[in-house]
């Protein structure tokens, strides 16, 4: 009998042992990150997960410009965007729009994420050292270039900068911490970059690859927004006069299909989109929504999803006669009421769907040139100032302004009105609001929020944390009014 | 005179045979006179014994002094019968229908009912009437106390979902799932239980508790549903066919507004002089102008996605029997059925082959199956034929589906019926199961058991669409896949039984390997040359061309052991171990240890119980505690892994690493290597008395469950969404109890078996890791209204919660009404409580209402389910019926709110209720005035978050049963007819309450009655 006691314990004994092997798990299509972080092509993969997690939503990048800079402001009007349900789209409503919550908000710090991969591990890999920094300088940029707009729809951030930790709470730091974190990245980046005609003359296929001249132009926007006056009109003169770039002499040449890649002159930092590719990956969206008028050629082959997005009259009548930019807007007579549509960000006729071709540019010399004037005309150099703004109006075909005829204030109101003429609907005009003209944004806030006597229409100049971020975050504290 | 010597002669052999032994002969038949083939006639003490002939008819020759017969028989009692010399008996049998006797299968094994020391609910179909059922799950719905299985979804091929004793995971979908074994062979998914016809089924056993479950380790944390096939078990040849045909009618539906009623509402809603309506305009806020609205068609969506006229018919043919001790079976079975909603449809082919021999000391048995479903997933949008503006009618002028009335929303809101117009979808399923075992018996009570067995199935699905869906979509889009399974399964044991005086021990020790593997691929393309190439040819799409494919293996290694010892059938002990290790879990927590004890005492089985209440045949006390284990995660969670994808950045095309298992952000997760078992503590208390004239069993338990697998949310901001680890648990403690009844009158002519059945489970989270997760978000037309699930320490794993809504502002309270923004018409909600500086809340009114004035609704899992069965036979004839009842649990009626609450919405229908809205003439307290837009609050309130309890009268079932004596080709016949869902009480407004959670567009399926005419021949 009590050899029956011996087998099935045996039995369990030889199972144990001998099992351990079979029980590793196997993995399939995927491999394991020590087997990863050898060669050149692994850093570059690794880079390239940087801007490919913005990549889905690229168009999550791009739609937000889009909303909250350019809907989000006394130029764009119409359509869902003027009514309460999409009062959240243009952040004047207490809610986060669903795109934030889990578009933009993760995939931003997925990207954030993977910059600091590359700055943990690819410092210490043996790999040739022109690719190791170039690597290292697009991650610091790309690190930078979030930050910076993360903090300017949010205010402070949490600073993450390494993905060796895993806190379960991370606090938010002030909005000077984050711009000298901005700072420093960019600093970081703009030594290690290489610029364009290096980049043309190695035969780069990857035209939306950041160069040293794009973080340059970044740090100047973070320059711009702190007030740091002179800084900033030094690092735009760092710019302009490497002669890498130069004004595309047809304003629509800037944003045309046919002039994309590297034989554009004029664009410094662009986000790069293919047609056709899926899902939404490396795609437009942005022109898309404008498109539909019947008069423009293929009307049909776009979505009405915005309903009648227009640009506002009042806007457009801003403009000078004359005024070669106006080109880009285009008077619908289908239209019974706010008639002035948006033209300049052209079709791909390769569209599918929502996934468009037309590359977006982030920074461009134009940009530039009217920060240094903005720069210039705060420091009192009114000539210098007017001589950058005389360049951007020659190419819009109007007449040179003379220095003698403004004071620095007077300037730079005309400086904020050349903006707008020249950059409207590519993301900037409610940071330029906020910054050059305070008292019109909060009237327009006033205007267009139900509830800012209850809460103060200072709240809405941030927009609200998603409610996504805030419950998986203890560390994280709502914007003040929320 | 040759012929009358040699007869004389052998008739004074056969005199001289059986003056030396004797021999009894007899009859063996049921209550009903009915004869018994197969009934075992076993001589008492010997190895002696024969079976009764198709004519229940037996001859055995007696061996003993003074012999004893045992009769036995399956589903009958078994009768000691003293021969005292007669030569022929007639022995009537009665049905042991309160199942004293019963044998259940358990893990490895089978005892008997009254042995057991673990709870365990059986199901017999033939006992049931089955008669609607295709499903088998279904046959389990309401029958099993504690088990609630939704019949939100009665569309045959859906997967059933099953919560038994209460909500017992943190993941979603086959976590907590019960495990289903089939003839021996766990299955790693529930669905598996559509491969097996129900007339094929025999029994299914549910084990609810550790004593129970605990010798299925992995898995059997949820509790174990056993489901065994039929076997041959008549002499000669049984042929057996049943057909059955039925359809399904909508038994609730809409009111929507008709054409006039819905120009109005639009029309008054764009002239309100209080509502902003932004960019709706006059020109394009209401779909007709005034004084067009009579000569308006009127279509009514609903019944033009109905499939009125649906057919549904099932066919099964088996035949069995025993032939020089083979036990075989093999049937076919073909099911067709179409849906309430065309034209899905759902067909089945089902064939099986079983055998079992049994030769000297070797059991042999071998089982094929295989199984083909096919799925027309095409489907005409019931949720659009709500929403649908009624003034269109269903085709234009042109002969194309007619569009949308509002101008705005043509391009996004499609016909109704448009999916059968512009798509074809459909699936494929193949599944097939072999498996064999063998067993031996070495020595006397020593048997040795080796079972193996492999199951594959491949699922393939199929998609186009050839024209356009929205107005600007021009391109035709297809695309495939297909993902296959296979599951391979084996197991060995040795198991020693001994009797020695008082004393019955049993040990079994053995062990099982499991391996599981998943592949597919897909491709997709679109902008097909001409329509209908598509899937046939997916390379001829010229754009958007991509492709994927995956790969998965996962192992489960483990042992086993098991003593069972009872004293005088009195004292029964039972102790279970089990050690299981499976490859998803991290390097040093591979392997789980579930031991598990059950004790029962058979009161009935002494002597003064015996003669003190003598008609008590079962009083049984039993009590259980153990550990049960679950390993149902997805794999990859424990490395940091690297996968690929292209990405442009240009003009080149590079590779792009990801990690966390996916590029996707919203679902990264951060690796764990210490990822172990979650553990499962049961408790279980029973009580269980009966006699042939009525049971009641009583169990009260407690199952905690630890180390649940959470997915705890991390920091966004980290890059990844959450990380899986073992820190959640929850406890459910309930009661169940049922009681049934046999009872006869008019000399046994009228027979009654009622049944009833409570059960009450409370379900509790004790540990979250401090966490608390926001869940089941109510989502209107692709905006999201917030969340109505909190997951937290404290409350149910479900809990609902949601503000309280009071009613309407009427004029008279304008002044309060201003304080919180709102005017009379307006919804009004209470105000709790505040917000503290830190978000932290305050009680007390603060003047707003915000998060914090929300109250815990309910929990979504219901906590009392119930049923009450009844089966009345009166000669040949059979009534039967059950009711389910299902009690206290949360829906939020989102439908409620998209259908009644009077505003915009995009222009879609609503339910005639809005006529009743508040207007200063009609101070409503319940549907608020016109406004602009949904009020996300009220969506989030108690107007909206209902209780979805309910009684139904699920089956109705009539049959008249024909028995044919004597040599006839057919044996018996009977005819059914059967109602399901006849009868629903409930309060809930919307159209079933049996739904769970959430009552939205994105899961609205009308509400069936299923009526079934059948019948079912024995040859």
């Amino acid at each position: 009998m009590k050899y029956l006691y011996i087998l099935p314990v045996t039995l369990l004994l030889i199972l144990a042992w001998a099992c351990d092997d079979v029980l590793e798990e196997k993995i399939y299509g995927q491999i394991t990150d020590d087997e990863f972080w050898q060669t050149e092509q692994d850093a570059v993969s690794a880079i390239m997960a940087a801007y490919g997690s913005l990549g889905g939503d690229w168009e999550g990048f791009t739609f937000w410009q889009f909303c909250i800079e350019d809907m989000g402001t006394d130029i764009g009007t119409g359509g869902y965007f003027g009514t309460l349900d999409y009062q959240a789209y243009t952040g004047w409503s207490g809610t986060t729009p669903d795109f934030v919550d889990w578009g933009i908000w993760p995939s931003f710090w997925r990207t954030v994420n993977h910059a600091n991969a590359v700055l943990d591990r690819v410092p210490d890999m043996d790999i040739d050292e022109e690719v190791k920094k170039r690597v290292i300088g697009e991650a610091y940029a790309l690190r930078a270039m979030i930050y910076f707009y993360l903090v300017n729809w949010f205010g402070g951030m949490p600073e993450i900068t390494t993905t060796l930790e895993a806190p379960t709470e991370i606090p938010r730091q002030t909005v000077e911490s984050n711009y000298t974190l901005i700072e420093s990245d960019l600093k970081n980046a703009i030594d290690r970059l290489p610029d364009k005609s290096t980049l043309i003359s190695m035969g780069e296929q990857d035209y939306g690859r950041v160069t040293s001249h794009a973080a340059r132009g970044m740090l100047a926007r973070a320059y711009l927004q702190q007030g740091k006056w002179t800084e900033c009109a030094a690092v735009c003169q760092e710019i302009i006069s490497s002669g890498e770039y130069s004004l595309e002499s047809n304003y629509l040449d800037i944003f045309s299909l046919a002039n994309e890649g590297f034989n554009n002159k004029e664009v410094i930092w662009v986000i790069p989109f293919i047609a056709g590719t899926s899902p939404a990956i490396d795609a437009c969206v942005l022109q898309v929504y404008l498109w539909r008028a019947p008069e423009k050629p293929d009307y049909d082959k776009y979505y009405d999803w915005s309903g009648n997005i227009r640009v506002t009259s009042s806007f457009f009548s801003t403009f000078e006669n004359n005024d070669l930019r106006k080109a880009g807007l285009f008077s619908s007579t289908d239209a019974t009421e706010d008639p002035i549509m948006l033209l300049k960000h052209p079709a791909d006729p390769a569209t599918e769907g929502f996934s468009s071709g037309t590359d977006y540019p982030v920074i461009r010399l134009a940009d530039v040139l009217l920060m240094r004037a903005e720069a210039l005309a705060n420091l009192g150099d009114l000539e210098s100032s007017v001589t950058e703004v005389n360049k951007v109006r020659a190419r819009a075909g109007l007449p040179a302004l003379d220095a003698g005829n403004f004071t620095s204030q007077s300037l730079l109101d005309h400086i904020r009105n050349e903006r707008r003429w020249e950059l409207y609907f590519e993301g900037h005009a409610r940071r330029d609001m906020i910054r050059m003209d305070y008292n019109s944004m909060i009237e327009y806030i006033k205007s267009k929020s139900a509830d800012w006597e209850a809460v103060g229409a200072e709240r809405y100049l941030l927009l609200p944390l998603p409610s996504s971020a805030l419950a998986s975050n203890p560390g994280l504290i709502q914007n003040p009014g929320f | 005179m040759k012929y009358l010597l040699s007869t004389l002669i052998l008739f004074f052999s056969i005199l001289t045979v059986v003056a030396q032994e004797a021999i009894v002969t007899g009859t063996v038949v049921g209550a009903e006179g009915e004869t018994l083939p197969g009934v075992n006639v076993l001589e008492q003490g010997t190895q002696n014994g024969t079976i009764t002939n198709p004519d229940g008819f037996f001859s055995l020759s007696l061996l003993t002094e003074k012999p004893v017969l045992l009769i036995s028989y399956v589903g009958y009692i078994t009768q000691e019968i003293t021969v005292a010399g007669r030569n022929s008996m007639r022995i009537v049998l009665t049905e042991d229908l309160i199942n004293l006797e019963e044998v259940v299968v358990v893990g490895y094994g089978t005892a008997k009912k009254s042995d057991l020391t673990g709870s365990v609910t059986s199901v017999k179909p033939r006992e049931l009437n089955v008669s609607g059922i295709s499903n088998a799950a279904q046959m389990l719905q309401g029958r099993v106390t504690g088990l609630y299985i939704s019949s939100h979804n009665q569309n045959p091929g859906a997967t059933p979902e099953f919560i038994l004793r209460g909500a017992s995971s943190f993941q979603e979908g086959e976590a907590g799932q019960p495990l289903v074994v089939i003839d021996g062979f766990p299955m790693d998914n529930t669905s598996y239980i559509n491969t097996i016809n129900p007339s094929d089924i025999e029994q299914i056993d549910v084990l609810k508790d550790a004593s129970a479950t605990a010798i299925y380790g992995s898995r059997g944390a949820n509790g174990v549903i056993i489901i065994t096939t039929k076997q041959g078990n008549k002499q000669g040849i049984q042929v057996d066919y049943s057909a059955k045909v039925f359809t399904q009618t909508v038994a609730r539906t809409i009111d929507v507004m008709d054409a006039q009623q819905y120009a109005r509402f639009y029309y008054d809603l764009a002239h309100d002089p209080n509502l902003q309506l932004g960019g709706y305009g006059p020109s394009n806020g209401y779909p007709h102008p005034f004084g067009t609205w009579d000569t308006l068609h009127n279509t009514n969506w609903q019944n033009e996605v109905i499939n009125s006229g649906n057919f549904s018919q099932e066919h099964n043919l088996s035949l069995s029997g025993v032939r020089e001790g083979v036990k075989y079976r093999a049937a076919a079975n073909y099911y067709g059925g179409q849906g309430i909603i065309g034209p899905s449809n759902y067909r089945r082919i089902n064939t099986l082959a079983r055998l079992d021999y049994d030769y000297k000391k070797f059991s042999f048995n071998l089982n094929l199956n295989y199984t083909n479903e096919h799925r027309n997933l095409v489907e005409n949008s019931f949720e659009r034929s709500l929403g649908f503006s009624p003034s269109s009618p269903v085709y234009d002028k042109d002969g194309n589906l007619s569009q949308h009335a509002f101008e705005a929303n043509r391009s996004w809101y499609y016909n109704p019926l448009w999916p059968e117009d512009a798509s074809e979808s459909f699936s494929e399923d193949n599944t097939t199961r072999m498996s064999g075992g063998l067993e031996y018996e070495i020595i006397k009570g020593l048997r040795a058991s080796v079972k193996g067995g492999i199951t594959v199935n491949n699922s393939e699905s199929f998609f186009q669409r050839f024209k356009p869906f929205y107005a600007t979509e021009k391109d035709t889009e297809a695309n495939i896949s297909s993902s296959g399974n296979r599951q391979i399964y084996t197991d060995f044991f040795l198991q020693y039984t001994n009797q020695f005086s008082e004393h019955t021990i049993s040990i079994m020790a053995g062990g099982s390997y499991q391996h599981f593997r998943n592949r597919g691929h897909w491709s997709s393309a679109v902008n097909f040359p001409y329509p209908n190439i598509g899937f046939y040819n997916i390379n001829a799409g010229l754009l958007e061309r991509q492709m994927g494919s995956n790969w998965y293996e996962k192992q489960v290694v483990s042992g086993l052991g098991r003593i069972n010892y009872d004293y005088r059938g009195t004292y029964l002990v039972t102790i279970n171990y089990r050690l299981d290790g499976a490859t998803v879990f991290g390097p040093e927590h591979k392997w789980g240890h579930f031991p598990s004890f059950g004790l029962a005492y058979r009161m009935d089985q002494e002597e003064y119980f015996s003669n003190a209440v003598p008609f008590l045949s079962i009083f049984k006390i039993r009590a259980g505690y153990g550990l049960a284990g679950n390993d149902n995660i997805p794999g990859f969670r424990t490395q940091q892994l690297i996968g690929f994808r292209p990405v442009h950045v240009g003009g080149g095309i590079t590779n792009a690493i990801y990690w966390g298992n996916t590029y996707n952000p919203e679902q990264a997760y951060i690796p764990n290597p210490e990822l172990r078992w979650e553990n499962t503590y049961t408790l279980n208390v029973g009580l269980e008395i009966g006699n042939p004239k009525f049971y009641t069993e009583v169990n009260y338990y407690s199952t905690q469950h630890k180390d649940l697998i959470l997915n705890r949310q991390v920091p966004r901001e980290l890059g990844y969404t959450n990380i899986m680890i073992n820190r959640g648990s929850m406890i459910n403690t309930g009661i169940e109890a049922k009681l049934d009844l046999f009872l006869s009158f008019f000399n046994s002519e009228l027979k009654w078996k009622p049944g009833l059945w409570i059960s009450y489970n409370k379900n509790e989270i004790t540990d979250l890791d401090g966490d608390v997760i926001l869940d089941k978000d109510v989502w209107i037309e692709r905006t999201s209204y917030g969340y109505t699930g909190i997951k937290q320490k404290g409350y149910p794993l479900n809990a609902i919660w949601g503000y309280d809504f009071i009613g309407i502002w009427q004029e008279s309270e304008q002044e309060e009404a201003a304080t919180y923004n709102a005017k009379p018409g307006d919804p009004k909600l209470a105000d709790i409580n505040g917000i503290g500086e830190n978000g932290e809340m305050i009680p007390g009114p603060d003047g707003q209402i915000t998060e914090q004035d929300r109250i815990f609704m309910g929990d979504a899992n219901p906590v009392f389910t119930g049923g009450f069965s009844s089966q009345l036979n009166y000669r040949n004839f059979e009534l039967s019926f059950f009711f389910e009842g299902v009690f206290d649990k949360a829906v939020v009626n989102v439908n409620k709110a998209t259908l009644t609450f009077p505003s915009h919405q995009y222009g879609n229908n609503k339910a005639t209720r809005v006529l009743d809205r508040w207007t200063p003439s009609n101070p409503s307290n319940d549907v608020p005035s016109l406004t602009r837009n949904l009020d996300e609050k009220l969506v989030r309130s108690n107007w909206a978050i209902e209780d979805g309890s309910f009684l139904r009268l699920r089956d109705l079932t009539l049959t008249y049963k024909i028995y044919f004596e004597g040599d006839k080709p057919i044996k018996n016949l009977r005819i059914f007819g059967s109602a399901s869902n006849l009868l629903t009480f409930t309060r809930y407004s919307g159209i079933n309450p049996d739904v769970w959670a959430i009552d939205s567009d994105y899961n609205l399926i009308p509400f069936v009655r299923v009526f079934t005419l059948g019948v079912n021949a024995s040859f």
